[in-house]
């Protein structure tokens, strides 16, 4: 795993510049750092590097190619880079390293631009070809590994991290309106948006083009999920492809040369990731969970324990304290763009936790959204019954809960998303603030974030069950800007690489391509698939109905704990931005009964510990 | 409509007919079928499904059993006075209905069934006076409809000027054939719950049938829960069934193949020649995921790792291999379903193919004006 950084222009800034930003993603990668510039002085690529394959300084990056061609860097891993080694090899390419990098290379000059689709992996790298004068930027399809472009009159740069370009004296800091509009809205930055004016992301399963000479860019989508079955296998053919495609993606993840652990939350998700890894392994595995001790909903590491124990694992536990409140600056400036998702915080402490023993984690990412796992869509198929009333009726009482009901009264977001059509009552699910609240919250912000709940519709296809459309949305945009940057940026501050087997392309095409929605969810239960597999290889003991993940008892840290920090906090939030007095009013409402604003508190929170972190104006 | 067999004989050009029948009623063409009165317990006229039906006799050797059908069908012919005469096949019927031409000057539609070595054409040629046949067809015959480019290639080949050659193919209704729950239906269908793999057609030796019966030995050694499931009947079907190892199913010639295809994953269609086989249409429109030689309209129809495995014929091995790919890659299967259906719903919906002919048939109809 590694942190990347590059730069085409007509002229590169002063190499210490370059060396700042790259080393500004130390943590990406603590074992080696390389600076490579093109003989032209128009192209520079660098890297920060977690050595995990080929730890010899042969995987040495930015690397060429043996015969010097084209240069890349790369961060990342390819999970088949073996057998398209060999089939390479066969093609008469001669690989000088052991590395999965070099494969990539090699895979470019075989099939040029369309070698990406040969990759199976989470990546994120730039190649230069000089021959042609262009830079290629790939991500890989589910946007585990994250990339930020910033094109500028002068030419193009791209990072893994933001902080690699506000490490640049002339980087401007200011923010994007439309940006701060979608945080508040989801409490994340979807897509290709970024905080930073300038700067976009380059969305998962894309490519990016840049052409030297014009300065250029083009992104085109390269995968795309596959539509959803028509016919239907027989549930024994998917249960059987379902294990077998999941040990053969835990196989291949487990490979690394450096030691290798597994996040054991206690879930399904990740107790099939323990099952399989058990199986496929000569050694025991190694599991590592988190506990929260004297918080009884939270604190299930019993069940964690009980599969570590079933596999023979070596299971390593960590209690949390509330005392980790000193990590919230540092965890807000570590995201990069502004996030509100508290788990952000044991994500990152059990990562530290792991990293003394391990140096990769396997952990269970992916499964929800693939198999149908919230127990939201639950009740978004629920939901459908509510759509037999007129929907001017419905339409009157969204209008009066938005306006009548207090925010974060319990009811008002579900009775605002059915006063629209079945999209919006996905969309509603999942809104942090909605376009009324947001106006008056942040009224500097002109426009209505009405405009960015129907930009969201653009991943709801009416063709498709509403099942199917709403854990498409989720795939692509909370996971990928969400749960993924989380998962992300909290190993790789303790420099831990975390992976994750659901996330394989071929298990991702399998879940929305092969299974019908009788095996995802029903109104009465989630996740069907996967625990049928679950029956099938967990402990018996084993409650397979829980939901867990790894999550903090929010409210009742916002209420103690952290309570005096974060209106310390707020009561400074910048007033250009914030509405004082509905902050206020969101704060005397932790303690009112039948309200919930904790997730909103936290919103307003980490956006304005990001803001002072980076010093960013509107 | 001048066809070979019809009710209760059912074969793939029998069944486009019947299901076509009643569309064309509804768009206002009244239709006659005149057809082989090959058993003798079959009435001579009967109405099927609000289609009368005319069954003709065919006695003797076949020579004189063609010509006996011919010449008997002229009273009858002059009795409707048919506006226009579709021959299904240029053998007999085509004939037939050349004959009729000759007499009453009704226009005349034919429809070449197959192509290929056992095609229609190729076995015209070697039929007595096969040359002379071909050159009164060419020249009688006023359209031809054409299902798959293979028969284009041939017509145009003996001269038929592109005007005259029609393209429509075959039709399937996508409601009945549609893709559903499994589970349900195997169940009460009493097949088991695990993947099938779906034969239907005639079982003569052309659809070389034996091929898929013989692998299937080699299929379940890897795949021991898959069934093979073989519908229809016909001269091999005996002799498939003494073949036949374990897990294959025969159904024999079932009322409706509809719910049969809806419960099966994969279809395969092993023939030496084809026309356009509707049961690859129907299977399409089911959802399944097709291997098709690739002769006639499969050709047409099969885009190679698009929307099923096109393979070549009379190789074994190759359909093998080909269920082997499928049965090991539902991901695959699934997406071939779905690029199947919506292309059969797209260019070979049964209403579409109605369409077209009645738009064809009112083109050549000349209404007898009125005695002035």
């Amino acid at each position: 795993m590694c942190g990347i950084l590059g730069l085409a222009a007509k002229q590169l800034p002063d190499e210490r510049i370059l060396i700042a930003m790259r080393d500004a993603m130390s943590h990406r990668g603590p074992d080696d750092a390389g600076l490579w510039i093109s003989s032209d002085k128009k192209v520079c690529l660098s890297q920060r590097r977690l050595a995990i394959i080929d730890l010899s300084p042969d995987g040495h990056q930015p690397m060429s190619d043996a015969t010097g061609k084209v240069h890349i860097t790369f961060n990342g891993e390819i999970y088949n880079y073996l057998e398209l080694r060999q089939e390479l090899q066969a093609k008469g390419h001669i690989f000088k390293t052991a590395s999965d990098t070099e494969v990539i290379l090699e895979a470019y000059l075989e099939w040029g631009e369309e070698s990406v689709t040969h990759l199976n992996g989470m990546f994120a790298f730039a190649l230069y070809d000089p021959q042609k004068q262009q830079l290629l930027i790939s991500r890989d399809r589910a946007g585990e590994k994250p990339l930020y472009y910033w094109l500028t009159p002068d030419g193009l740069w791209f990072a893994s991290e933001l902080k690699a370009f506000t490490a640049n004296p002339n980087f401007p800091r200011r923010i994007e309106p439309h940006a701060l509009d979608s945080y508040l809205t989801f409490g994340y930055i979807p897509g290709d948006e970024c905080i930073f004016r300038g700067v976009k992301k380059l969305p998962a399963a894309h490519m990016l083009i840049y052409k030297l000479d014009f300065n250029e860019i083009n992104i085109h989508r390269y995968w795309s999920l596959p539509e959803p079955p028509v016919s239907v296998a027989s549930t024994n053919e998917l249960l059987n492809q379902f294990e077998s495609l999941l040990e053969d993606s835990v196989r291949r993840q487990l490979i690394a040369d450096v030691p290798v652990g597994i996040l054991l939350s206690g879930g399904i998700d990740s107790s099939l990731v323990t099952a399989m890894a058990a199986r496929v392994s000569a050694e025991p595995v190694k599991t590592f969970t988190i506990s929260f001790p004297g918080h009884r909903v939270e604190d299930e590491v019993g069940y964690a324990r009980l599969v570590a124990q079933y596999f023979g694992a070596v299971h390593t536990e960590l209690a949390v304290e509330p005392a980790s409140l000193d990590l919230l600056p540092q965890l807000a400036r570590q995201f990069d763009e502004p996030m509100a998702d508290s788990s952000m915080v044991p994500s990152y402490l059990v990562s530290r936790l792991i990293r003394e023993h391990a140096t990769v984690a396997l952990g269970g990412d992916g499964g929800d959204e693939l198999f149908a796992g919230y127990p939201t869509y639950r009740e978004i198929l629920k939901d459908a019954r509510f759509f037999h009333i007129p929907s001017n009726a419905r339409k009157m009482i969204g209008w009066c809960a938005t306006r009548l009901m207090p925010v974060g009264m319990k009811g008002r977001h579900h009775l605002m998303g059915l006063a629209g059509d079945v999209a919006d009552n996905a969309i509603y699910y999942n809104v942090m603030f909605d376009p009324h609240t947001r106006a008056r919250l942040v009224p500097a912000l002109s426009e209505s974030s009405t405009r960015i709940l129907k930009d969201k519709r653009k991943y709801l296809n009416p063709a498709y069950t509403s099942l199917q459309q709403v854990t498409r949305m989720d795939f692509q945009t909370r996971m990928v800007d969400d749960y993924l940057v989380k998962v992300d940026r909290a190993s790789m501050l303790a420099s831990l690489e975390t992976r994750a087997p659901f996330l394989d392309y071929r298990i991702v095409e399998f879940a929305f391509g092969c299974i019908p929605d009788s095996l995802r969810a029903n109104t009465q239960e989630v996740k069907i698939l996967p625990r049928m597999l679950a029956k099938k290889v967990l402990p018996a003991q084993l409650d397979i109905n829980r939901k867990q993940g790894f999550s903090i008892p929010l409210k009742a840290w916002l209420k103690n704990e952290w309570f005096d920090y974060s209106q310390a906090v707020l009561s400074e939030a910048d007033e250009n931005i914030f509405n004082r007095r509905e902050v206020n009013n969101l704060f005397e409402s932790l303690n009112r009964r039948g309200f919930s604003n904790k997730w909103r508190i936290f919103t307003i929170l980490l956006f304005e510990l990001w803001r002072r972190e980076y010093q960013a104006v509107l | 409509m001048i066809i070979q067999a019809y009710y209760p004989r059912l074969g793939g050009a029998e069944r486009q007919l019947a299901s076509l029948a009643p569309l064309l009623k509804n768009l206002g063409v009244e239709i006659q079928i005149f057809t082989r009165k090959y058993d003798r317990v079959l009435a001579p006229f009967e109405i099927i499904n609000n289609v009368p039906v005319y069954r003709l006799p065919v006695p003797g050797p076949k020579p004189l059993a063609a010509l006996s059908y011919s010449i008997s069908a002229m009273p009858m012919l002059a009795k409707l006075k048919p506006d226009v005469i579709h021959a299904h096949e240029l053998l007999s019927p085509a004939t037939t209905a050349l004959m009729a031409k000759w007499l009453f000057r009704t226009p005349v539609v034919a429809k070449v069934l197959r192509g290929g070595e056992l095609g229609d054409l190729a076995k015209l040629k070697n039929r007595a006076f096969g040359g002379s046949r071909i050159e009164s067809i060419k020249k009688g015959i006023d359209s031809f409809v054409v299902i798959s480019t293979e028969i284009d290639n041939e017509l145009e080949a003996i001269g038929v000027p592109k005007e005259k050659r029609i393209f429509i193919p075959n039709g399937v209704d996508p409601d009945r054939f549609a893709p559903g729950d499994k589970s349900d239906l195997r169940h009460s269908l009493n097949l088991p719950d695990d993947v099938i793999v779906v034969y239907s057609g005639r079982l003569d030796p052309e659809k070389r049938v034996i091929h898929l019966v013989e692998i299937w030995k080699e299929v379940i050694k890897k795949h021991p829960a898959a069934t093979l499931l073989i519908l229809g009947a016909g001269t091999e079907g005996e002799a498939l069934k003494q073949l036949a190892g374990a897990k294959v199913r025969f159904e024999g010639n079932v009322r409706d193949v509809a719910p049969y295809l809806r419960a099966a994953d994969i279809f395969v269609l092993p023939s030496s020649t084809e026309g356009l086989s509707n049961a690859l249409l129907e299977a399409m429109a089911s959802g399944l995921a097709p291997i098709v030689t690739s002769v006639g309209g499969a050709t047409d129809l099969i885009r190679d790792g698009e929307n099923g495995i096109l393979i070549p014929p009379d190789n074994q091995q190759a359909i093998l291999s080909s269920l082997l790919i499928l049965l090991d890659n539902i991901e695959l299967r699934m997406r071939f379903g779905v690029t199947g259906r919506k292309l059969v719903e797209k260019n070979y919906s049964l209403s579409a193919s109605a369409e077209k002919l009645n738009a064809l048939y009112r083109q050549l109809w000349k209404p007898s004006l009125p005695d002035k």
